[in-house]
């Protein structure tokens, strides 16, 4: 049996869902998956469970990466603004993970943070093989996400208010909603690599200035 | 009044040509341009006298001059007007270096000369509007800007380092500090950046972004490029959001448009139905001259936008953040 846990986020497809990570299901033999806050809970050693990452367990963040990849060597320009409630390191170490997966390691990071009654984040990748990115993250009461790639044959505009397909847009969390196919195709197994690999890139984020 | 237009190297001489001829009060004089056969046929287009020597259209009666050339040869013809008592509407960037700028603002002064840069987003209806937002408080107190000027390779001298000073992120970086500065009436103090040539197969920057920081802690990021394509649905982008602690406000100045479906190759293109923009600029600038006031955008505005871009250059070579000095 397979069980994504969810933490109360939205995931639409035909599997198991479980709000939250319960003593019993980490003691049990179903295939886990997880998100990255519930790794601690879960346990680093737990046979079967797999972490999923936010960003890429999205159906749009899937065919952004499927027209990237179309290039042989992608080159280009990515861009990304999300307005979250909580503008929480440790998830935006995930994205850029996931972003490494896409365009290649991380050749230097830049950070610039202001906090205050609205924090806003701004962090810069230069991936060394013709791709540079731009991430912006701001505290706010909506999630929203915008995405940008300006590449070598394409270019993508993207965001969560224009593609939704309800109007009135409220009625709906579309499309900031997982894909249970996807999340489970793109889920990570927990390994002690891809851990250090995490913690290395959250040193990285958290460390200030130009790493 | 009598104004002249000295060089049509670069395209925007067109669209001020245009503009001056919708203003009842000027009269285009004068076309000076090294480049005989585009001078002369700008100035049949637009029903004036074509000069072929710099000095003997200086001497032709007139109140100022507009100079779209080269970027490099800004800062000769701006001495050059500067010195023949006309008052000046230069093309940005003001110059490719900080000393070339410091000695053009110097003459025009030490000439009792206006000199403006043309920074025509100044003049967008809705860039202007964000302004009085920003300033009647109504988002709170800034914290951060997030802006993008993204356009098509527009080839020639403008690809030519020596006749430039800077790709796509000298000229579509300018344009957004402005407008940051304006903003904020506060100077950038860190600039780092990254430069690349992604898009063209050519010796200059095509892509660039940049993360700025203000000398009150704001921060701000910039994506300056020629990534649009010949067949966009527009020429580029001009985009600026402003992230206040009482709200966010996004604002696209070229958002006010429709967009056309057609049968031809370019199948879906924008058309623009918005404030021209470069109708304000010459409008103030000409207004400027009239009453003998400051320009709303001086030399030192284009000097503070310029140091900005170039130091995006020295942080990309040097893998590090660039201090400014203010």
């Amino acid at each position: 049996m397979m069980i994504v846990v969810t933490n109360d986020r939205k995931v639409e497809g035909n599997m198991s869902i479980a709000n939250a990570l319960t003593p019993s299901m980490v003691e049990g033999n179903q295939q886990l998956y997880i998100p990255i806050s519930s790794l601690e809970a879960a346990g680093a050693q737990r046979q079967d469970c797999y972490v999923y990452f936010d960003l890429e367990s999205y159906a749009f963040f899937e065919k952004v990466k499927e027209i990237i990849q179309t290039a042989s060597t992608p080159k280009g320009v990515f861009r990304m603004r999300r307005l979250q409630k909580n503008v929480e390191k440790y998830s935006v170490t995930t994205d850029v993970f996931v972003l490494t997966k896409l365009l290649g390691e991380a050749k230097d990071i830049f950070v610039k943070e202001a906090n205050g009654d609205v924090s806003h984040l701004i962090v810069t990748i230069n991936f060394g093989n013709g791709c540079m990115a731009h991430l912006d993250y701001t505290t706010a009461d909506r999630e929203y996400i915008e995405l940008e790639w300006s590449g070598n044959g394409h270019i993508i505009e993207f965001n969560t208010d224009d593609m939704n397909p309800f109007y009135p847009k409220q009625l709906t969390n579309a499309p900031l909603v997982y894909d249970a196919e996807i999340l489970m195709k793109n889920a990570h197994p927990i390994k002690p690599e891809l851990l250090l690999q995490l913690e290395a890139l959250y040193k990285r984020l958290t460390g200030g200035g130009r790493s | 009044m009598k104004i002249g237009i000295m060089s049509f190297a670069h395209m925007h001489a067109y669209s001020y040509a245009d503009c001056l001829r919708q203003l009842s009060n000027v009269e285009l004089v004068g076309i000076f341009d090294d480049d005989a056969t585009r001078g002369e046929e700008a100035a049949t287009t637009y029903g004036t006298t074509y000069y072929r020597d710099q000095a003997e259209f200086l001497r032709a009666e007139m109140d100022a001059v507009i100079i779209c050339s080269e970027n490099n040869r800004h800062k000769e013809m701006v001495l050059a007007a500067a010195k023949a008592k006309k008052h000046i509407l230069c093309e940005k960037p003001i110059a490719t270096n900080v000393r070339d700028a410091e000695e053009m603002i110097k003459v025009c002064e030490e000439n009792g000369v206006i000199l403006q840069i043309a920074f025509p987003v100044r003049f967008s209806r809705p860039i202007q509007r964000l302004k009085e937002f920003i300033a009647n408080g109504e988002l709170g107190e800034i914290v951060a800007f997030r802006t993008t000027n993204r356009g098509q390779n527009p080839g020639g001298w403008f690809i030519d380092p020596d006749q430039s000073g800077g790709g796509a992120v000298l000229d579509h970086t300018v344009h957004m500090v402005d407008i940051m500065r304006w903003y904020l009436g506060k100077e950038v103090s860190e600039v780092y950046a990254i430069v690349d040539s992604y898009f063209h197969n050519i010796d200059i920057d095509d892509a660039g972004i940049l993360t700025l920081e203000f000398e009150n802690g704001v921060i701000a990021s910039h994506d300056a490029s020629w990534s649009r394509f010949s067949t966009s649905p527009t020429w580029g982008d001009v985009t600026i959001e402003v992230v206040g602690t009482k709200q966010t406000v996004k604002v696209d100045a070229n958002q006010e448009h429709l967009r056309l479906y057609s049968d031809k190759e370019n199948a879906i293109t924008h058309e623009f139905f918005g404030n021209n923009m470069d109708f304000g600029l010459i409008q103030d600038f000409v207004q400027c001259v009239e009453q003998g006031r400051e320009p709303s955008i001086t030399g030192y505005d284009g000097l503070k936008a310029m140091e900005v871009a170039l130091a995006a250059y020295e942080s990309s070579k040097r893998e590090a953040p660039v201090s400014l000095k203010n």
